[in-house]
């Protein structure tokens, strides 16, 4: 489905963008262009981040995030 | 702007503002879905996609007509959020999501009108509800039958 209006930008590419090291609504924009515009998927684009911390925090309890850093391998799904 | 000799209570006033809001979201949510089903092929979803698109502008416009009847001022300038699928099913099933938030703000609104003693909003809040539940009921079967013969068997169907 399509989250970001603004630029087209799907939940897949959210979740990939995730997965790659998005860990707030900033690096997912610098990432994927998806929440930079209007702001009207931020809700919907913080739930794919918390999906991925809850998944993270299941597999690995003692992990910590690292923030602002997006992996340079990130390319659009 | 013109005065009305009928002063709507404010709380029925916002109610029928939120419930405008969820109309405006819907139109456009539905339009894009109808021309989406055009540009894939699936001519029979296209026509009556964009049917309950438009069914929903005539709720928006007789949502206006009463807030201004009522001395209100029509808010059509908040929208809610529209996400757009990428398939049919996932149309389908966020079509519903929106539906599913419509029909408690109808009721609710319902509820607040007769609280209020104002019937002949909650006449047109009713006329409302009922569209929108014969829109889910539509969206319902739609999932039933994908489930029942095939997604691809579905979407022949519907070219």
């Amino acid at each position: 489905m399509i989250v970001c209006i603004c630029n087209g930008i799907s939940d897949r590419t959210i979740r990939a963008a995730v997965r790659c090291g998005a860990r707030d609504l900033g690096d997912v924009a610098r990432a994927c262009e998806a929440g930079g515009d209007c702001g009207s998927c931020h809700d919907q684009i913080r739930g794919i981040i918390g999906d991925a911390d809850r998944a993270t925090e299941g597999r690995s309890s003692s992990e910590h995030h690292t923030h602002g850093a997006v992996s340079e391998s990130f390319t659009s799904v | 702007m013109g005065s009305s000799s009928v002063q709507g209570h404010p709380a029925v006033i916002d109610a029928l503002n939120t419930v405008l809001t969820g109309e405006l979201t819907s139109i456009n949510q539905y339009f894009v879905h109808a021309e989406l089903c055009e540009h894939w092929g699936f001519d029979k979803l296209h026509g009556k996609i964009r049917k309950e698109s438009i069914d929903e502008m005539k709720h928006a416009e007789s949502l206006v007509e009463r807030v201004l009847f009522l001395g209100g001022m029509p808010n059509v300038q908040r929208l809610g959020k529209v996400t757009i699928g990428e398939t049919v099913p996932e149309i389908l099933e966020l079509d519903r999501v929106l539906e599913n938030e419509a029909i408690p703000r109808l009721r609710d609104a319902i509820a607040l009108c007769h609280t209020h003693g104002d019937h002949g909003t909650r006449t047109l809040l009713e006329s409302i509800l009922r569209s929108e539940e014969e829109h889910i009921d539509w969206i319902d079967a739609q999932l039933e039958l994908i489930a029942r013969v095939g997604l691809e068997n579905y979407l022949a169907s519907r070219i």
